[in-house]
């Protein structure tokens, strides 16, 4: 058994404030003009993904105000009928692309470094990279929206309607862009947790002792990388087809457009869990926080959270039952569409026993976990439903789709995702949030939620199509379209107080203690906010909830690592065991610098192909410049390893 | 200094391919046979027949059951997940995480065999033209 | 009262393989990349199977030039994998001489790549046949430019440095990658070159 473990005089105070303070000189984010745009400290990166991913969640929100108000009475004239198909398109595309992903994942960029005891995440210059893709992606898809180009065939943009026969100007290339750029964000970002939660984490924290949390994130990485591929595929075949002649969905030249279906929903159905399975995590971990013990079957979360990602891969033909493939063939579909259900429903049959056996505290981010419950589980039975092909067939591309998918995505994502936000704003901004304005914006969210989106169930059993810009007042759909307007009218105001309270408790909430909540997990055990390089002394584990264990204080510290370089411990990947240290690489603008080339490359590209051949010029120069190391940093040692290895080689020779 | 497990030794390294086996396979198995399926069932309208598509969904059934009890044959005999603390360098946190992987390995087994039983009925009730 | 200490300081700098952070940046980069392959693939396969005639309406694809260049692919991996075993012996001499070796092939292959495309048979825009077989080529030069380019780049650091440990990882790591380019090109070259003569 090898200890390994003794007293040490560099544990002394003394000596640890010493070395804090080498530290704080080493990790620290560079300042001025030049040094914003080089950070590259998982934390100031996960804010910005943050951040920039609820104001894209406000803009796509106005978007929907201007829908509701729209569709609140019947042949309204707010919006005609091209603005309007610019604005559902765009409100998908922001909600799906700019916001729900970019959201999920800038959680796990600022938190799973923290929770696995790490000091910096895997690849961090590629993070920085990420987020400047995403940013811009996201100021282009705008700026386009300004000049009236904005896409509107749908955020799924189906061809042919999209294609170069129908889809006539720019807009489905500024669609087809926009993906390419927030998928390279989000593979990038992808990479980083991967390599991060596999191979950065605290001695001791074996995969039995991840938190859950960090193994929704690790499952879901899996799942960007596993379908974002695909959409690339279906975005650069469609740009291709507009601008260079390419016939993959024209029909008359051998194409098919039922085959951007099948690229398009292999990527979008994981897209969904990938939305999901993070806020999982989410609630996971609330709820153990405010019940006081951990959450109910560990084994059985962590398999719910990897068999939800593998079955959804093999449902995505349920988003195509009407499209006149065989029934034979499409059952399977069904099948995997029902089974999928059952490790949700154990994740909930946990927490729930979690909650039962534990002593809970209704604290604002308890009651947005509660708040999930209830919605999830209600968009869950329609999606059961759904998965019937026969009622597919009555309801699909009626508002009862609407209904059905808000349910779930707000339900499952938005809610843990405000939740989270009370959860750990103490955390990130060293504040507590308001818990009077918290529940003053909680339950006016809640039943607005319900009022604007369960009369839209009844709307599609009704026969009201989705993507239409008005309604006949003979259709009788008035009433229940102002009902789910007025509904939508309550979650601005609810929202608006969330936003308020965030904005005021920045300058004004109780200052936050390292653990205000007496939670369990690793980013409690350093100050709040976290300092550059996160811990000091780098903590072990030696059980599932590090913070809750008896021996807290005398727990192993990790002791050894240079506090002069950006020195990170790299372990093993099943137990954790120290393996190799990794010197970690310091702020630079060259990231910022690609990024812009990229997006030069990406967006030249829609208005002609020569943009990809001269776009890879300055990428090319900007992967170099990023690549390239600082002057004077060999090492001497190295020197002496390659001369001792030389004649080594040459005595056995 | 590497830790004992960066370089299984040889018994350990079966154990490590059964419990990763017990893992993956399930999933792998299913996936594979619902792409197959997919194929088969153009192939059954044509041909009238659908013995191929069972002998799929017992090929994949076989697979996963054996993974599942190479799992369970990985697990030293004992499958208790009991969370003690440990020192984060010991053996006992080593075998804690095995016998974990291992339980782990079984359950997700039998979950993809109910999996691969709900695709398989379909392939019963329906005809092979509809 | 001070807490134990697990002592760090003695271990290594670097690693290789499936120790290093690097390797699976690598391998989360191939299972990325191997997906939009595979995804091209289902797509050749899918349009294939609503076409009546396959290739419908055009000879196949020349056969010698991409078989020329799948021994030269396959060629390039003898190099490559010199170059791999010196890097983790951390024998410079030999990583650099194995690299400029290897990077005379990846020009090699490159070159051969553009005759291939000389003697597809087929435009891009003749149909959806040409449209998949030209970007199914297309991606893979796309990987074969890209994997040249950057080994020349870190040849060019092995030359000029300064050095680092990181390095001879990034070596190693890099002829793994140079791998997945030479094993993926086999099934894109079955699809492109074989498929429309089983026919």
């Amino acid at each position: 058994m090898m200890e390994g473990a003794t007293a040490d005089p560099r544990l002394e105070p003394a000596a640890l404030a010493r070395e804090a303070r080498e530290l704080a000189r080493t990790w620290r984010e560079p300042e001025g003009f030049i040094g914003w745009f080089s950070r590259i400290d998982h934390k100031t990166i996960g804010v910005r993904f943050i951040v920039t991913a609820f104001c894209f969640f406000m803009l796509a929100g106005l978007l929907a105000a201007a829908m509701r108000l729209q569709l609140a009475q019947p042949r309204n004239t707010i919006l005609g009928p091209d603005l309007y198909n610019q604005i559902f398109t765009m409100h998908g595309i922001t909600m799906m692309f700019l916001f729900a992903v970019p959201v999920v994942l800038g959680f796990g960029i600022y938190f799973v470094p923290l929770m696995i005891g790490a000091r910096a995440i895997a690849f961090p210059r590629l993070l920085a990279f990420a987020y400047w893709m995403f940013l811009f992606s996201g100021i282009f898809l705008y700026v386009m929206f300004l000049l009236n180009v904005g896409p509107d065939r749908g955020w799924f943009s189906y061809v042919p309607l999209a294609g170069p026969e129908y889809g006539i100007g720019k807009r489905a290339d500024v669609w087809a862009q926009l993906v390419s750029f927030t998928e390279t964000s989000g593979l990038s970002v992808s990479v980083c947790l991967i390599v991060t939660i596999f191979k950065l984490r605290a001695p001791g924290m074996a995969l039995n002792r991840i938190p859950l949390f960090v193994w929704a994130e690790l499952v879901t990485a899996f799942m960007v990388a596993a379908s974002m591929p695909s959409v690339m595929v279906a975005s650069g075949t469609l740009m291709m087809d507009r601008l260079v002649g390419t016939q993959f969905y024209n029909q008359a030249e051998g194409g098919d457009p039922i085959l951007w279906q099948h690229l398009f929903w292999f990527f979008a159905h994981p897209e969904v869990y990938i939305i999901f399975l993070p806020a999982q995590g989410i609630v996971s971990m609330i709820i153990a926080t405010f019940t006081g013990r951990p959450v109910f079957g560990y084994l059985a979360m962590v398999l719910s959270l990897v068999a939800t990602a593998f079955i959804g891969f093999g449902v995505w033909v349920h988003h195509m039952f009407t499209t006149g493939l065989p029934q034979f063939g499409t059952s399977f579909f069904t099948a995997a569409s029902i089974m999928i259900v059952v490790p949700s429903g154990v994740q909930i049959f946990c927490w729930i026993a979690t909650l039962w056996s534990g002593r809970v505290r209704f604290a604002t981010p308890l009651l947005y976990a509660l708040g999930f419950f209830m919605v999830f589980i209600m968009g869950g039975l329609t999606g059961v439903m759904l998965a019937a092909v026969p009622l597919d067939a009555q309801v699909h591309d009626t508002f009862f789709v609407v209904a059905h998918f808000h349910y779930v995505l707000i339900g499952g994502s938005v809610f843990p995702l405000l939740g989270g936000v009370h959860y750990w704003f103490p955390k990130i901004a060293g504040r507590m949030l308001s818990e009077r304005l918290g529940k003053i914006a909680f339950w006016p969210l809640l039943i607005g939620f319900n009022m604007t989106f369960f009369p839209q169930h009844i709307l599609g059993l009704m026969g009201m199509p989705r993507r239409v810009y008005t309604y006949p007042v003979e259709m009788q759909w008035g009433a229940l379209n102002l009902l789910s307007s007025l509904g939508a009218l309550t979650m601005f105001a609810a929202l608006t107080v969330y936003l308020v309270n965030v904005l005021v408790s920045l300058r004004r909430g109780a200052v936050a203690t390292e653990n205000p909540w007496g939670a369990s997990s690793l980013e409690w055990s350093t100050s709040s906010p976290p300092p550059p390089y996160n811990f000091h002394p780098a903590p072990t584990v030696t059980g599932r909830e590090p913070l809750w264990e008896p021996d807290v204080a005398e727990r192993p510290v990790v002791i050894g690592l240079s506090a002069d370089k950006r020195d990170v411990l790299v372990t093993q990947l099943m137990d954790a065991e120290p393996d190799h240290r990794k010197e970690f690489p310091e702020p630079t603008v060259w990231p910022f610098l690609t990024a812009v080339a990229v997006g030069g490359l990406y967006i030249g590209s829609i208005f002609t192909p020569w943009a990809v051949v001269w776009g890879a010029i300055p990428t090319t120069i900007g992967l170099i410049g990023w690549a390239w190391p600082r002057k004077g940093n060999q090492p001497r040692h190295l020197e002496r390893e390659i001369a001792h290895r030389h004649r080594a080689a040459a005595e056995h020779a | 200094m590497p830790s004992s497990t960066s370089r299984p030794v040889s018994h350990e390294r079966w154990r490590l391919a059964a419990v990763w086996a017990g893992l993956l396979a399930g999933p792998l198995a299913w996936l594979t046979l619902l792409e197959v399926n997919y194929l088969f069932a153009y192939v059954a309208c044509e041909v009238q027949r659908t013995w191929f598509m069972h002998l799929a969904t017992a090929a994949a059934l076989i697979v996963v059951a054996a993974a599942g009890f190479a799992a369970w044959r990985a697990s030293h005999g004992d499958m208790t997940t009991d969370e003690t603390l440990t020192h984060p360098l010991s053996d006992e946190t080593r075998m804690q995480r095995s016998r974990w992987m291992s339980l782990a390995g079984v359950a997700f087994s039998i979950w993809f065999i109910v999996v691969i039983l709900a695709m398989e009925v379909p392939i019963v009730v329906l005809k092979e033209c509809q | 009262m001070t807490p134990k200490a697990i002592d760090v300081s003695r271990l290594p700098a670097y690693a290789f393989g499936h120790r290093s952070i690097m390797w699976w940046g690598g391998a989360s980069l191939m299972l990325m990349e191997g997906a939009m392959f595979a995804m091209l693939i289902v797509s050749y396969i899918y349009l294939k199977g609503r076409s009546p005639e396959w290739p419908p309406g055009y000879f196949a694809p020349v056969l010698f030039w991409g078989t020329l260049n799948t021994v030269v692919l396959l060629a390039s991996a003898l190099p490559n994998h010199f170059a791999k075993a010196a890097a983790e012996r951390l024998d410079l001499r030999r990583l650099q001489l194995w690299m400029c070796v290897a990077l005379v092939f990846g020009v090699g292959f490159v070159v051969i790549r553009v005759f291939e495309f000389r003697s597809l048979n087929v435009w891009w825009d003749s149909n959806a046949y040409g449209s998949v077989v030209w970007t199914l080529l297309g991606f893979h030069t796309l990987h074969l430019v890209t994997d040249v380019l950057d080994s020349a780049v870190l040849t060019a650091l092995l030359f000029v440095g300064p050095l680092q440990e990181s390095h001879f990882t990034d070596a190693s790591e890099n002829a793994l990658y140079w791998y997945f380019v030479v094993i993926t090109w086999l099934p894109v070259y079955a699809f492109i070159y074989l498929a429309p003569r089983l026919a």
